[in-house]
């Protein structure tokens, strides 16, 4: 059969336009149309106009869980950022066991997160956890990880850090390995220090790297949700609901499809808002 | 072009069409997943399909999240089985006003039979907001208080609490640093801490409903009716429990606690004796107490939570004479039996303990007796469509309240009642 070449690229794409329609935009479309409904799956959808967006301003855990995502943000982005540059600097240079080590910090990112936040959740007990016995050992007092209002959300930053630094560390070590050597070779001829080849020639080549591990906290800072979930169910005092956590329990703990589908999105307009400022301000310093 | 057209066309037709078998003969019913669950309704679907010309197709409920997230997305998918025994009776509301189940007393002598079975108390509390009946109460886990009743000995608690005032005086006995390491490492009990709305049934409301002789949240016409003062008598309880340390304020991952001796009491239902077996912990000596109340002299009858399970007929079920049939079949006298052989679960039934049929297996099981005596006065869930969003809140304030005690007992319901309304109302 010889087919009309106009169609070959189309059928070509088929597989992905397919996929791409089927889970990409209808369910945006139906999430969009969602907003304007009140659904609970086993009644027909209800017309509701701005009803969900109306709630939406006045609702108190709306504002909370957005507070939430953004400290969490402001305590993971940064840290991540500096653990996972200064672990990508230590492993970029000729030490031994090298490439073990770059093994062993991935290994939490393959692993599950519910087996992860599990696993934290034992070792930040207060009762019984083996962070506060050693604690106690050492003659300190015990911390309340998990169950103060001031710790929990910072213990949850840590965790999620733990998880996910062996990615940017990746990120980071290809960046450094893209910058040419001639740029230190002629920095050292001018007699530059290590902390000014570092500054004037590491961190502004490293500038998209920096960049994209920023945007991509920032995003699955937003997606924060299995640890809150398993760790402390949002508490204490709502101080580690998230926005997701929030948006799942409207959708599947109280069917509410069409308010959970109106979070979302004015979830995803600010995460966008976000997003945008975080690039221009660091494609700015660039 | 056309040729390729056509082919996909039909991979779609053949992809997109229900291939799923039609069996006009025969009836759909799903139960649990649990092991023994799912034994108990295999055996008594095989001993149905030997004598009925009618055939029952068994399935263990798809997996999920929960059950109730399955039976929804079975809705949507026009998928929902002809019966289904794991039924929560908190869903059935929604299910009711969507026209999704089968009103069961629209069937010819189901009421009668339903009533001689249970009774008119538990038969009249599961009737829907217009005064029918769409749920079968099958079986019910009455919560109540195991003991470890060497550890009262040891610490010098010979009365079994009663009040609110003996809970407390005992909690303080009970709760003791072994060690002397300046930290407690036993307490008189454990609940889980995080604001999770389903935990509430376990602390909340079972001493809710026991404190006001079995009240529940909402009155036989739908309208929310807490009442302020037993709720705040319960949230003053757990917020001195808290304050006292005789609740720890961590979530302990491997339960139950009360099987390593580290906690003097749990709030559980009868699954603990289970656990018990299950970990071979036989030389824990354990007894059983009812839920404490605020003042012995207002209460008559000590009422409960009961963790309900029931059964449903589907509306999409297009034989449901020949499905009661089978729901008669599944909660007969015998098949009760075999419930309580496999599970240990207790079946709705008034006349359990005094039943010749029964009588044998009780006196082999002393350890249930008294959940079986319990089982006749439990409350449940009220079926509400908003009924998991307001134990979210009620979830809220308890842990403002009881656990970190920010707020006072009476702000808390205050604050409850208001956001309720908001809830009722105006979401």
């Amino acid at each position: 059969m010889i087919l009309d070449k106009r169609y070959v690229p189309y059928l070509l794409l088929a597989p992905f336009l397919i996929h791409f329609l089927i889970f990409v935009i209808y369910p945006l479309i139906f999430s969009l149309i969602l907003t304007l409904h009140k659904w609970n799956i086993s009644m027909p959808m209800q017309w509701i106009g701005l009803k969900n967006f109306k709630r939406l301003f006045s609702d108190y855990y709306f504002w909370i869980s957005i507070k939430n995502t953004l400290y969490f943000l402001i305590i993971h982005i940064p840290f991540q950022l500096i653990i996972a540059l200064g672990l990508a600097l230590i492993l970029n240079q000729k030490i031994r066991f090298r490439g073990f080590a770059r093994a062993l910090f991935f290994m939490p990112v393959v692993v599950s997160g519910v087996v992860i936040s599990i696993l934290w959740k034992e070792l930040y007990n207060y009762e019984s956890g083996v962070l506060n016995r050693i604690l106690v050992m050492m003659d300190f007092q015990r911390i309340p990880f998990l169950i103060n209002t001031k710790w929990a959300m910072p213990s949850i930053a840590i965790m999620a850090t733990w998880k996910n630094v062996g990615f940017y560390l990746v990120l980071f070590l290809v960046g450094l390995q893209n910058i040419p050597d001639s740029l230190y070779e002629a920095a050292e001829i001018d007699g530059a220090s290590n902390w000014q080849k570092f500054w004037h020639i590491t961190i502004p080549q490293l500038n998209p790297t920096i960049l994209l591990v920023v945007i991509l906290s920032s995003i699955n800072g937003f997606s924060l949700f299995i640890e809150p979930y398993i760790m402390t169910g949002g508490g204490p005092l709502n101080s580690t609901l998230s926005a997701m956590l929030y948006i799942y329990k409207q959708a599947f703990f109280f069917n509410r499809l069409g308010y959970a589908a109106t979070l979302a999105f004015s979830f995803a307009i600010i995460l966008f808002f976000i997003v945008t400022v975080q690039k221009k301000i660091i494609e700015k310093e660039n | 072009m056309k040729k390729l057209s056509i082919y996909f066309l039909f991979l779609l037709f053949v992809c997109t069409s229900n291939n799923k078998k039609v069996y006009k003969d025969s009836l759909t019913y799903w139960c649990a997943t649990n092991p023994q669950e799912y034994q108990l309704a295999k055996l008594l679907v095989e001993k149905w399909n030997k004598t009925h010309t009618i055939k029952v197709k068994l399935q263990p409920i798809p997996a999920g999240n929960s059950s109730e997230e399955v039976i929804m997305a079975a809705i949507a998918g026009k998928t929902t089985p002809d019966i289904y025994s794991n039924h929560w009776p908190g869903m059935t509301e929604e299910l009711r006003v969507s026209g999704n189940l089968y009103c069961l007393d629209s069937i010819d002598g189901a009421l009668d039979f339903l009533i001689n079975r249970c009774g008119d108390d538990i038969v009249n509390s599961f009737k829907s907001k217009n005064r029918h009946l769409y749920q079968v109460p099958w079986k019910v886990n009455p919560i109540m208080i195991m003991y470890n009743k060497d550890f009262f000995k040891r610490r010098g608690v010979n009365k079994i609490p009663v009040t609110y005032d003996d809970f407390l005086e005992a909690a303080g006995k009970l709760t003791y640093d072994e060690d002397n390491d300046g930290y407690i490492d036993h307490w008189a009990g454990y609940r889980d801490i995080r604001p999770l709305w389903y935990q509430r049934w376990f602390d909340f409301y079972a001493f809710y409903i026991a404190a006001s002789g079995g009240k529940t949240l909402f009155d036989k016409n739908g309208k929310f009716n807490l009442d302020d003062d037993i709720a705040i008598k319960v949230f003053s309880l757990f917020k001195k429990i808290y304050e006292n340390g005789y609740f720890p304020k961590t979530e302990f991952q491997n339960q139950p606690f009360i099987l390593k001796r580290v906690i003097a009491t749990d709030i559980c239902g009868p699954w603990n004796i289970s656990t018990i077996k299950y970990f071979k912990v036989e030389d824990l000596d354990y007894g059983f107490f009812k839920i404490p109340v605020p003042d012995t002299n207002k209460v008559k009858q000590f009422y409960t939570y009961g963790d309900y399970k029931n059964i449903v007929i589907f509306r999409t079920c297009n034989m449901p004479d020949s499905a009661w049939e089978f729901v008669k079949f599944l909660i007969t006298r015998k098949s009760d039996l075999e419930l309580l052989k496999i599970t240990n679960q207790i079946p709705v039934r008034r006349d359990l303990l005094k039943d010749s049929l029964f009588i044998p297996f009780f006196n082999k099981h002393k350890d249930l007796i008294p959940f079986a005596k319990q089982a006749i006065l439990t409350r449940s869930i009220n079926s509400v469509p908003e009924i998991k969003e307001i134990f979210d809140e009620i979830s809220q304030q308890w842990e403002a309240c009881c656990i970190y005690g920010v707020k006072s007992p009476e702000d808390a319901i205050s604050d409850l009642k208001k956001r309720v309304n908001l809830i009722l109302n105006e979401f």
